[in-house]
């Protein structure tokens, strides 16, 4: 049982590196257009460049820490703040938005904004699955 | 346990409060204080129609709801009637009660089915009605004006030049039995000369019959509430607080633009509380390829003074979007020989 929920957390972990990695190469592949998407985003406009290069820099960021096992636990809660922040951007965005912008990245681009925002919810959930069940584990190491 | 649900609680706190506060600072500098970043609404303006008109000296003179109304410059007093679904073309020739007079610059207004007819050289307006297109003498009393827009029926916001220095100056004309005008002397602001720098584009939004005075050379626009006879000035997205022209004085006493130049809103346009201004500069972070395929028009909501959107009017045959005027439906522009009609989107 125990092997089994070590298992599934480094799957979790690994699934969340290469979400992020993923991101944030594709966003970088072409990092003008980005720019200019985040701009035309209707909510974070006026912010568009600070945004579009920390997002990038974040993304990375967290990727490497979760790939360490001595910073997994803080790069864990650093991914659940992202994800959270990105949840409640698309919230806003189907809610409060004028209009609705056309574009994410790579292949979530064929997403829709709602099965967008159910996606981020359940790696939200998953995330928080992961903190738990690596503290139980540390917990019983002691 | 117990520490591990606190700090993910605290994260998700931080997190969200951490968008909710951008979001609305974004909107907030967006709308209030814009430091020149378009928000570009996809798909406003959609499917084209364009209609051949042949020659590219047409004017749009007003719209209806179901008609545009065209005037030419080279044929001052025909009026060309296109329905809105541009099936149907029209010409109508407008007959006036004198046949004596000459003019320099006539110009043809269209509001509901009434239209003027004016000369400000002259100066001269005529009014008739669009069911027979006869013109009648409306106002001869000497009052010259560069600029003449009607609010009402009877009402008028007009420029003119101070005969002391020539300076730009915006009044209101009223004819009754008797015709009164007002001049608002300290509205335009001089920045350079108070003629080139002060130069601009007067309209009226006939939904809520206030007028708009759009600066060319400068971010700004005035705005006249007929309910209290004052203005309120606006700001337009862009950075240019002073008009960059230079005027040079001749030996004969004219004065001229000595440099291009650096011009910020083209044509205007205002709706049901909207003002449309055609924009001549590029934003932050927008792509420069579309500048050699459409042209921008910034949305304001003039009462409040808020920045609301941009969109794109495409070029069609390498010609840009000259001018034009919308409703509640359509957006209609002149491009070149071509009047273009899309579909406004909800």
């Amino acid at each position: 049982m125990r092997n089994f929920k070590q298992i599934s957390s480094l799957v979790c972990i690994y699934f969340f590196i290469i979400l992020f990695v993923y991101a944030a190469v594709s966003k970088l592949f072409d990092f003008e257009n980005f720019q200019v998407q985040i701009a035309q985003s209707p909510l974070l406009s006026a912010f568009a460049t600070p945004i579009a290069y920390s997002v990038v820099i974040g993304e990375l960021l967290i990727a490497l820490m979760l790939c360490f096992t001595k910073s997994r636990t803080l790069g864990l809660y650093l991914f659940l703040g992202f994800m959270t922040a990105f949840t409640v951007y698309i919230y806003l965005i189907l809610n409060y938005s004028p209009f609705v912008p056309c574009s994410c990245g790579g292949v979530l681009e064929k997403m829709g904004w709602t099965e967008h925002l159910w996606f981020n919810i359940g790696v939200c959930i998953m995330t928080i699955l992961g903190i738990l069940g690596m503290g139980n584990d540390f917990g019983n190491r002691e | 346990m117990k520490q591990q649900i606190i700090y993910i609680a605290l994260t998700i706190t931080i997190a969200t409060t951490l968008v909710l506060v951008l979001f609305f600072t974004s909107e907030h500098l967006m709308k209030k204080e814009n430091p020149f970043i378009r928000r570009f609404l996809p798909h406003h303006i959609d499917k084209a129609q364009y209609l051949d008109l042949g020659v590219n000296s047409y004017y749009i003179a007003g719209l209806t709801q179901d008609t545009i109304y065209l005037g030419n410059y080279t044929v001052p007093l025909l009026i060309t009637a296109v329905s809105n679904d541009l099936k149907t073309k029209v010409e109508h020739q407008i007959k006036l009660d004198e046949t004596e007079r000459s003019f320099r610059s006539l110009l043809v207004r269209v509001q509901n089915d009434t239209f003027f007819v004016s000369d400000g050289s002259i100066p001269i307006i005529y009014r008739g009605n669009t069911t027979d297109w006869f013109a009648h003498k409306f106002m001869t009393e000497t009052i010259y004006f560069s600029l003449l827009q009607p609010l009402t029926e009877n009402t008028f916001l007009f420029r003119s030049q101070r005969a002391s220095n020539g300076e730009h100056i915006l009044g209101k004309l009223v004819v009754n039995d008797t015709v009164t005008f007002e001049l608002y002397e300290h509205v335009l602001q001089k920045q350079i000369d108070g003629v080139f720098d002060t130069d601009g584009q007067l309209i009226t939004d006939q939904k809520t019959q206030q007028g708009i005075y759009t600066y060319t050379y400068r971010n700004q626009y005035l705005v006249y509430h007929s309910n209290t006879n004052t203005f309120t000035q606006g700001k337009t997205i862009d950075t240019t607080t002073l008009a960059k022209i230079q005027i040079t004085q001749l030996a004969n006493g004219d004065r001229k633009m000595s440099a291009p130049p650096h011009k910020v809103n083209a044509k205007t346009y205002a709706y049901n509380g909207k003002l449309y201004i055609k924009s001549e500069l590029l934003g932050k972070n927008e792509p420069k390829s579309m500048w050699n395929q459409a042209s921008i028009i910034d949305v304001y909501d003039y009462k409040k003074n808020e920045y609301l959107y941009s969109f794109y009017a495409y070029d069609h045959e390498k010609s840009k979007i000259k001018e034009f005027v919308l409703n509640d439906s359509y957006f209609y522009g002149l491009v070149g020989n071509w009047l273009v009609r899309y579909e406004i989107g909800k």
